[in-house]
């Protein structure tokens, strides 16, 4: 299942395309600060404000400060953030998701009333708002992210889950005495990890931008530590005077968002039987 | 059969392509429906019948590809025709009724919405003698057997049966008046004693219109009661074809006989029924010879070698069999 | 509708005690480390503070049903919040609503040319641009708007907003690059699901019944395929909702416009709670009175659901 898969992605260009812009920008962000010549912090104050040239790519901010550098190591910062926010609302969203679907009755009931209430708030009003609540922190922007998509992968979940529940072969695994656990990790989470695989790039992909856009209105990640939305709130400051902070800042975003939806996109065509070419009868 | 027929098919091959695959569901089928005539096509699912009826009204997807040494209606050709002026003998000289009635028609809008439609598609037709007639929609439906016929004009097809249905959309290629109507199994997805009616209004119309009708079906006793003539499809070619009397007289393809026998049976409702052994092949794995000889009683090694040609038996009754006798 | 009364309800009890759950007291985030236990007991006494967080909310909550939602702390202190709150949310609303106005129309043009030209140029282009407009963040795109039309043409105004209520015409012209930028991506999620809607009904029976009957194509996409693919259509921009009021309020700020969403922002950096609290229910409120609306519309639109 899992290599017939990756072999589909790398067939798919779609898929193909959002994978190597994806892993080029993972590796970029991983190595670019070690590979790099310069500092993320350390001032240079004969460079202020320096447009991009071979020296610097996307130029220098007002202390001088790369901002090629500044961006990998920040995207870092992001996507580590992102990452955990997703990681820890799929793995939670999955749980309660299937405890949901197995349990079903009042258990399930409630479990999708709370994510529907989630829900209905504007996810960035939502992450705003503990942000607030919480303050403004690394790990409370995780958190924010988490909570914000935890409904979205519990109530998936549930409903892939319902779904294949009714299978042959998982009434089948139920009749010969399986255990509970076993069915849920043997039979039901290969049948949804494609769905499940779908939202975690396209919610990547979201919690870039909530990370960015928290810590740009001042309320996510706090400078010193760069983060994308750190950087493009201190490239705003001068944006008359030195535009490519912020506009190669938020092409690299775009860049890697366009990686992430293009992933996104290419697993749901390859796994959704609704979008395969049918044959007129 | 001097006069020039009002269909002509000759050679119809229709192939999908999916991929880098190539299926050919239609392998170079001949077919001629006279002025007035009833043709019933008959073959089970997946025999291309529903494909040859789709691909003389050019209704096929874009991945399907449609060739013929002659595809004719009045003796003017067809394949050569550009999209917009094939366009404009749809409904006025061929239309076609469909399997599955609720599938007929619009979710989003009325019965009403839909005659109004077409009684202006019907005055549209160039040179329609009816052009300044008044065509009432009521009376229309009343004529197909539909019953508060003003009500139903106000209802959406979710809230009509499937044979009330397709009673509605009868009523529709009739007001058009074509000359040719291709009817796709269209009592399929009923129940019996509606399926009966509806036959009994097909039985009706032919007394009633001048339009030709090329029913499809797979049900024997369906083309006894309506067709002139028969045609018998199997994996994508006719294997027999001749007036409904001879067919039923002297069945000579095997796969005829089988058919005729399978629908006496279930007239007489007995109680073990003796189907056709195993399987339509697929047709992406045609057996070399004859497509039928993996099924056929008689089947022998000749059987195997190539495919059959037809054989005219009489002028009109043909058989693609190399035991024919 | 009463499943929105309930949810209004229950996120009014969860944002309230999640605000009172929060760490630190909020008369000594306000006052400042060095506030005397004197003033603080004022300031707890005026906000009442000291009663059980249930006579709390209960108070709140009376006071929220005839339209009080209490008082600002810190950003504008002693106001009442509704009055706040009433004087901003035209603004947030138009935007809103001038986005999802310009987004329709793109997406219309966009998501129909797509699938009426579907794997050729015309569709490559669309939808390579849907793509492109789903990956831009959109407080990045505000920027390059600035850049281009207010600094680089000067054909419209980078900051400042005038309300609605003062000059149509005004709320239009300022109004315009906020409401692209928070449109932008929306265009593109609203022509994929029409793109989407529309090639999945394209081959649908229905219209190959209508095409049976040589209907004109013009008529067929119109009544056929359009009016069908609008109810998928809709419910997505239901859902959406709620990036876009997301989107409205980072934009908000960036363009100086002030809304419901710029208050919130301003209310959280002073630590203003029950200004947060009202904003985020409002949020909540507008999201849910939308979803309604969707679905009247929806169900107007499917004779399957009404009648």
């Amino acid at each position: 299942m899992r290599s017939s898969l990756i072999k589909a992605i790398l067939r798919n260009r779609t898929a193909a395309a959002g994978l190597a812009i994806t892993v080029a920008i993972a590796f970029a962000v991983t190595l670019g600060g070690a590979i790099s010549p310069y500092s993320a912090v350390d001032m240079d104050f004969l460079n202020l404000l320096a447009p991009p040239s071979f020296a610097h790519p996307f130029g220098t901010d007002s202390f001088g400060r790369d901002v090629l550098t500044r961006v990998l190591i920040g995207g870092r910062v992001s996507l580590l953030v992102s990452i955990a926010g997703v990681a820890a609302a799929a793995i939670v969203g999955l749980l309660a998701g299937l405890y949901a679907a197995w349990h079903g009755s009042w258990v399930d009931a409630v479990i999708m009333r709370l994510a529907d209430l989630v829900f209905s708030f504007p996810s960035f009003v939502l992450a705003l708002f503990l942000m607030v609540v919480l303050g403004s922190s690394v790990l409370n922007v995780a958190a924010a992210i988490a909570l914000v998509y935890l409904p979205i992968f519990a109530r998936l979940t549930r409903n892939m889950a319902l779904l294949v529940k009714e299978e042959p072969y998982v009434q089948a695994a139920r009749l010969m005495g399986e255990s509970t656990a076993r069915i849920l990790i043997a039979e039901i989470l290969p049948n949804i990890a494609a769905p499940i695989l779908v939202q975690v790039s396209i919610g990547l992909a979201f919690a870039v931008v909530i990370e960015a856009g928290l810590s740009f209105i001042g309320l996510g990640v706090q400078p010193p530590l760069p983060s994308l939305g750190v950087i493009m709130a201190d490239g705003r400051e001068y944006f008359q005077r030195g535009p490519w902070v912020l506009t190669l800042t938020g092409l690299f975003i775009s860049l890697a968002l366009l990686g992430l939806n293009l992933l996104g996109d290419g697993i749901r065509d390859l796994t959704d039987p609704r979008l395969r070419e049918r044959i007129g009868s | 059969m001097n006069a020039t027929p009002l269909l002509e098919v000759r050679k119809l091959t229709v192939r999908f392509r999916t991929g880098a695959t190539t299926v050919e569901a239609v392998r170079g089928i001949d077919l001629t429906v006279a002025e007035g005539e009833v043709l019933g096509v008959i073959g089970e699912s997946g025999s291309g019948k529903t494909v040859s009826g789709l691909a003389i009204l050019r209704l096929l997807p874009a991945n399907a590809e449609v060739t013929a040494e002659c595809l004719a209606f009045r003796g003017k050709p067809l394949l050569t025709l550009n999209d917009e002026a094939f366009r404009s003998l749809r409904g006025t000289r061929f239309a076609m009724v469909f399997q599955s009635p609720a599938g007929s028609f619009n979710p989003a809008k009325s019965i009403g919405w839909h005659l109004a439609r077409t009684i202006e598609r019907a005055r549209s037709r160039p040179g329609r003698a009816t052009a300044d007639e008044i065509i009432d929609p009521v009376r229309r439906l009343a004529e197909v057997g539909i019953p508060q016929p003003e009500r139903v004009l106000r209802l959406y097809p979710h809230q009509l049966s499937g044979g009330m249905l397709q009673r509605a959309l009868i009523a529709m290629v009739l007001l058009l008046e074509p000359d040719l109507i291709i009817a796709d199994e269209p009592t399929t997805n009923l129940d019996n004693i509606v399926e009966r009616q509806i036959i009994a209004l097909f039985r009706r119309l032919r007394e009633r219109t001048r339009a030709a009708l090329m029913f499809i079906t797979h049900d024997m006793t369906i083309a006894a009661a309506l067709a002139d003539r028969i045609a018998v499809m199997y994996a994508g070619e006719i294997v027999e074809s001749g007036p409904t009397p001879d067919i039923f007289a002297t069945p000579r393809h095997p796969y005829t006989r089988a058919l005729i026998d399978t629908a006496l049976q279930l007239e007489r409702k007995v109680a073990q029924l003796r189907e056709i052994p195993g399987e339509m092949p697929s047709f992406a794995e045609l057996p070399l010879g004859c497509a039928f000889a993996p099924r056929c009683p008689r089947a022998d090694a000749d059987c195997r070698r190539g495919r059959p040609t037809m054989v005219a038996l009489s002028p009109q009754h043909n058989v693609r069999c190399i035991h024919h006798d | 509708m009463a499943g929105s009364l309930a949810t209004i309800l229950v996120g009014c009890i969860a944002v309230f005690f999640v605000i009172k759950a929060a760490p630190g007291d909020p008369a000594l985030a306000i006052l400042g480390e060095n506030a005397t236990p004197e003033a603080i007991s004022a300031f707890r006494a005026q906000h009442n503070l000291d009663a059980p967080v249930l006579v709390q909310f209960a108070d709140w909550l009376g006071g929220a049903l005839r339209g009080d939602l209490g008082q600002s702390l810190t950003i504008a202190g002693g106001r009442p919040i509704s009055e706040l709150i009433a004087s901003r949310l035209p603004n947030t609303l138009f935007i809103g609503f001038f986005a999802v106005a310009i987004a329709v129309a793109v997406s219309f043009a966009m998501g129909t040319i797509a699938a009426l030209r579907r794997g050729r140029m015309g569709d490559t282009i669309a939808t390579s641009i849907a793509v492109l407009g789903i990956s831009m963040p959109d407080f990045w795109l505000s920027y390059m708007l600035i850049f281009a039309f207010a600094l680089g043409l000067g054909w419209l105004p980078s900051y400042g907003f005038v309300s609605p209520r003062d000059s149509l015409s005004g709320a239009f012209y300022s109004g315009l690059l906020p409401a692209v930028a928070v449109a932008a991506p929306m265009a593109a999620v609203f022509a994929r699901t029409l793109r989407t809607a529309l090639l999945g009904i394209a081959h649908q029976d229905y219209v190959t019944a209508a095409r049976s009957l040589g209907f004109r194509p013009v008529l067929i996409f119109i009544h056929w395929i359009f009016r069908n693919a609008l109810i998928p259509y809709l419910t997505v921009i239901g859902l959406q909702i709620r990036y876009i009021l997301g989107g409205v309020v980072v934009i908000e700020r960036i363009f100086g416009v002030p809304g419901v969403g710029s208050l919130m922002v301003d209310a959280g950096f002073a630590r203003d709670y029950p200004v947060v609290q009202a904003c985020t229910i409002v949020f909540l409120a507008i999201v849910l009175a939308v979803n309604l609306a969707v679905d009247l519309v929806c169900s107007a639109l499917d004779p399957r659901r009404t009648r």
